[in-house]
């Protein structure tokens, strides 16, 4: 990252922004999408936070961490979007769908529809940690520094993620096999 | 797939499936909305002036501009224009012997009087329907860039009455309407014509209308004003809306506001100016970690007493501190004069004094290791007050002028 047009952006230059959201806007829709999944709602929390990026620019202390402070102002914006979400989506039922299991376990389209719906389950801020770590690559102690938690925290919310979507694929595979043992029919 | 490794596996396969380009609309939106989101001001403002890049003595545009911003922030937050723009040579007046009042709207622009530029407070009194409830704070801007429109901000932010100047003679002030939402309250071109009036001291701007059309613009502006320090000033007296508003009378020379609602900082720009500012912050809090810089630290609460900044200020690493009973504005005080120790650990080399209470995450008042400070900490029914007027050349003569002059006032002052 340039650090003459995070300074210059710094100090009011629009074009410098414009510049930098070129050169982050990829990554950050890349990770709101995957923690929201709904790229509707990706779109959103993208644009609020380059917005209150721009807005609070002047704040940023450390021009060298430029892309993790706005990675964290949209990590804040998509909890937001979670929660606008929330409100449209409470009463949905996600019905379980059949699909062969792959015998590798590796993610065949039936594996990515159960992954999809167990992620949904995962509260928005585990989502979180877990896209920074498993799609940016971040390690631990630098996603609590970008989000501004402990690293404890960051590590358990990486180990609930994790687990619910465990516990979330397991209830799938019991509801699934209740539903074709006519229990729930 | 629901053991750990296959579980793990699977789920970093599926994370890498989806988009990695953002949408080109998306992105364009954003900008779209940045052209006209201004930038809030960094409430980061060390006590000690040789080190702040930002408020450089070199009053570049930019330096400015991002100065001014702060001014738009903190007047009439959210969604409010201030009285702000880049640094212009101060206009000048292009007079004309009275042109009839038929032929204004076709005029070409001229600028507002130079006396009745800036910013100018008052209370609505009774309500306009289309424009503001009763009894709230008010705002005339006649824009200080440039002279060439005018318009009110009510308490909520919202623009009304915007008009553009035209040429008049010297003691008139002439109006046009223009379209848009702004200009909400009259019709597109209505023109009005007010005689003005200053008061010698500055402090007052009365307005008179001549004529105008348009009967809501005569309702709201025929009143008289209050000179107001924020957001654009050329100094003088003026009031501060805080609460209780503030009035104070500050040197001559051009100074913007900018900080918090309640942390309003007034600093002298343009070309040449000093690095001076004048703070006022109600009921600060301090932080449970000064020396550390952001996020590993937490807002605490002070006392709302002198006695209890005077405590805070004492509880800092490596502070000593000196008081001596001191009265502002028929208030009891207190003046700190404070001095730290320049070899203290501390990663940022300045301790964390206070934030206002509403910007904990963004606004700091830091003092710069072994550097003086001298500040006031007034007590108000409840509320203390602290207050600072520093910066390069400033002379215990000068800060005493300042001090001496501020006022605390439940309501605007009268004529």
């Amino acid at each position: 990252m340039d650090r003459d047009l995070v300074e210059q952006a710094r100090r009011g230059d629009r074009e410098a922004f414009a510049v930098l959201v070129h050169q982050v806007s990829d990554s950050l829709y890349a990770v709101a999408q995957r923690i929201l999944r709904d790229p509707a709602l990706a779109e959103d929390a993208l644009q609020n936070a380059l917005v209150l990026a721009w807005r609070r620019l002047p704040h940023l202390r450390e021009i060298d961490r430029f892309e993790a402070w706005i990675h964290r102002i949209l990590v804040h914006a998509c909890y937001d979007e979670s929660q606008r979400a929330r409100q449209w989506t409470a009463n949905v039922r996600v019905l379980p769908i059949d699909g062969p299991t792959s015998p590798d376990g590796s993610a065949t389209i039936a594996d990515r529809d159960e992954l999809e719906r167990a992620f949904r389950r995962v509260p928005v801020d585990q989502r979180a940690v877990f896209v920074l770590h498993h799609y940016l690559g971040l390690p631990l102690v630098e996603i609590a520094e970008m989000l501004e938690i402990p690293a404890g925290t960051a590590r358990s919310r990486l180990h609930y993620a994790t687990r619910g979507l465990r516990d979330a694929l397991v209830a799938d595979a019991e509801t699934e096999a209740a539903v074709h043992g006519g229990r729930l029919a | 797939m629901t053991d750990d490794r296959s579980l793990e596996r699977a789920a970093r396969s599926w994370i890498e499936v989806g988009p990695t380009r953002a949408p080109s609309r998306a992105v364009e939106a954003a900008l779209l909305r940045i052209e006209t989101t201004p930038q809030e001001r960094a409430l980061r403002i060390p006590w000690r002036f040789t080190n702040m890049p930002i408020y450089a003595r070199v009053a570049g545009a930019a330096v400015v501009g991002v100065l001014l911003v702060g001014g738009a922030v903190y007047l009439f937050s959210p969604g409010g224009r201030s009285n702000v723009g880049a640094p212009l040579p101060s206009p000048t007046t292009v007079s004309t012997p009275h042109p009839s009042p038929s032929s204004s709207a076709s005029q070409a622009l001229g600028a507002a009087p130079p006396r009745t530029l800036g910013d100018w407070q008052a209370m609505s009194g009774q309500a306009i329907p289309a424009l503001f409830g009763a009894n709230e704070r008010i705002q005339l801007s006649v824009d200080w860039q440039d002279g060439l429109h005018t318009w009110i901000q009510t308490a909520d932010g919202t623009l009304v009455l915007k008009s553009t100047s035209r040429a008049a003679s010297a003691d008139e002030l002439r109006l046009v309407s223009i379209a848009g939402a702004e200009a909400v309250g009259c019709t597109d071109g209505q023109v009005g014509r007010y005689r003005w009036s200053r008061s010698s001291d500055g402090k007052f701007l009365t307005l008179t209308a001549i004529d105008d059309a348009c009967t809501d613009r005569v309702s709201a502006m025929s009143r008289t004003w209050v000179h107001s320090l924020s957001a654009v000033t050329d100094g003088g007296i003026g009031v501060i809306p805080l609460d209780p508003w503030i009035v104070a009378t500050l040197p001559s020379r051009q100074w913007a506001m900018g900080g918090a609602n309640d942390g309003p900082v007034l600093r002298a720009f343009g070309t040449g100016a000093p690095d001076v500012e004048f703070t006022i912050v109600r009921n600060p809090m301090g932080f449970d970690a000064p020396c550390a810089i952001a996020g590993g630290r937490h807002p605490v609460a002070i006392e709302p007493t002198a006695a209890a900044i005077v405590d805070h200020i004492r509880g800092l690493p490596g502070v000593t501190v000196t008081t001596a009973d001191a009265t502002i504005g028929g208030r009891p005080a207190v003046h700190l004069t404070v001095t730290s120790d320049a070899a203290i650990e501390c990663p940022a080399g300045e301790i964390m004094a206070f934030h206002p209470p509403s910007a904990a995450e963004d606004g700091e008042y830091t003092m710069a290791l072994g550097q003086p400070r001298s500040f006031w900490a007034v007590e108000l029914d409840g509320d203390v007050v602290v207050i600072w007027f520093a910066g390069d050349g400033v002379t215990p003569t000068d800060e005493q002028a300042v001090i001496d002059s501020i006022g605390f006032l439940d309501r605007l002052p009268t004529p």
